[in-house]
């Protein structure tokens, strides 16, 4: 996908986890973050941005904001960006960031067996001797199933699912 | 119903009954009694109110949320486990998806599974994760009677049941203390998870959050297009062959009736072909 590049990265670095500001960009410090059709995580993806991508701000919200990267426009979900990056020994964010030395919020696991997870989840999944793998195989399976439109033909031909 | 003895099968109503309108707690001892619950009964039974939360579950921040939610899906998926039939996760996601696309949580991302157990179950981690037993499908009619058990576990996580739930047992505090202290390596956070999920496993749900539910899934699967009277017709046709054991939580033809007029007259898809195509039971 195209970017478009238009950070204040030192206004963002002092920033709690996901606060549009004023300068309308917002930076992605997790993983990755998907932009939405539409504000729902039902909604096929426009457009994924990886961690450190610069988002426009169109349209600020809670829990749905509207953003432009490069000439994509779509919904991400606020608690999926943080302008922090992330901390492997993070589990758990706080509604003030700050109380934790600024640590990320909500980041995710940027490598590993538990990627794609939360941190704590893929550190549980490791002490406890079970395969992330397997719950990871699911939320890829539903990705696709919205993603590919087998979802929106499965709610056509059975004529249900939102009108 | 394929090879099941009416014994097992009573016992795995149970469980489910205990699930969708009881707590977890009698439903493990309740099994354990009957000495027929099988390996994985306990782990079913208890993750059935198993949701969590890190203090007070209005202000509790999503990514707890998300994390305990995901965990408990962790453990489930692994036991116990999976049916290796892909096709049925695939057909039980695209249910659940369009149930879930007329609830209130749009923001969360729903994972649907179905687990390899023969016992009759469904159930439910914060933050969308929602599963339900091979045993379960077996014994439905029809696609709006999945829809309707999948409304049903939606509704306990919209209504987040499972975080006031653990709230209410006194556990709020201490999580809401782990919460609020900067977590210094990962031992710690494993350790609360663990202790966590496990201690889930005799929560429950009072008979009002299991009354709360079923009217919420009558919502999304009108909202949906579903029929409700599936859902009812399911939680009946269990409560005939269970012979109704529990009277301390809400009674199921109460639950039937109460459902019923919640959905009046509603028609809507029951979609019996494509539920036998996809399921093959």
């Amino acid at each position: 996908m195209k970017k478009k590049f238009v950070t204040r990265a030192a206004a963002l670095s002092l920033a709690v986890a996901a606060v549009a500001l004023a300068a309308d960009t917002v930076t992605v410090g997790t993983d990755h973050v998907d932009l939405r059709q539409a504000k729902t995580s039902m909604a096929p993806v426009a457009a994924t941005a990886k961690h450190g991508d610069a988002l426009v701000v169109l349209q600020d919200g809670d829990p749905w904001m509207q953003v432009q990267a490069g000439d994509t426009v779509g919904w991400v979900r606020k608690a999926d960006l943080d302008t922090k990056g992330g901390s492997i020994n993070k589990f758990f964010s706080t509604a003030d960031a700050s109380a934790n030395g600024g640590t990320a919020a909500g980041s995710l696991s940027e490598g590993g067996a538990g990627k794609g997870l939360f941190p704590g989840t893929a550190a549980y999944a490791e002490a406890s001797g079970n395969d992330p793998k397997k719950l990871q195989k699911l939320i890829e399976l539903r990705k696709k199933l919205i993603n590919d439109g087998t979802l929106a033909k499965f709610d056509k031909q059975g004529k249900v699912g939102a009108k | 119903m394929k090879a099941k003895s009416i014994v097992k099968f009573a016992a795995a109503s149970v469980v489910l009954a205990v699930s969708m309108g009881a707590s977890c707690d009698n439903a493990a001892q309740t099994v354990s009694q009957m000495g027929i619950g099988g390996s994985h009964s306990s782990e079913i039974a208890g993750l059935t109110g198993a949701a969590m939360t890190v203090g007070n579950a209005a202000t509790m921040n999503e990514e707890t949320e998300a994390t305990m939610g995901e965990s408990l899906a962790v453990k489930v998926t692994n036991s116990p486990g999976l049916v290796s039939n892909n096709k049925l996760n695939e057909y039980v996601t695209l249910v659940g998806l369009t149930v879930a696309s007329v609830c209130p949580r749009n923001d969360i991302d729903f994972t649907f599974g179905v687990l390899d157990s023969d016992q009759v179950n469904a159930v439910s981690g914060p933050h969308g994760y929602v599963f339900v037993t091979r045993g379960a499908l077996m014994q439905m009619k029809d696609e709006s009677e999945l829809a309707g058990v999948l409304a049903h576990e939606i509704g306990h996580i919209v209504k987040k049941d499972g975080l006031h739930a653990v709230q209410n047992a006194g556990y709020g505090k201490a999580m809401g203390q782990v919460a609020q202290t900067a977590i210094k390596d990962n031992s710690e956070a494993v350790e609360f998870l663990t202790d966590s999920t496990n201690t889930l496993a005799t929560m429950s749900y009072d008979k009002e959050q299991e009354k709360s539910a079923d009217k919420e899934a009558v919502k999304y699967l009108r909202g949906a297009g579903y029929n409700p009277h599936g859902y009812a017709n399911f939680i009946e046709r269990l409560n005939v062959k269970s012979g109704g054991f529990f009277s301390s939580h809400p009674p199921t033809p109460d639950r039937v009736a109460a459902i019923r007029k919640a959905a009046g007259d509603a028609k809507g898809a029951t979609l019996a072909d494509r539920f036998h195509a996809n399921t093959g039971f």
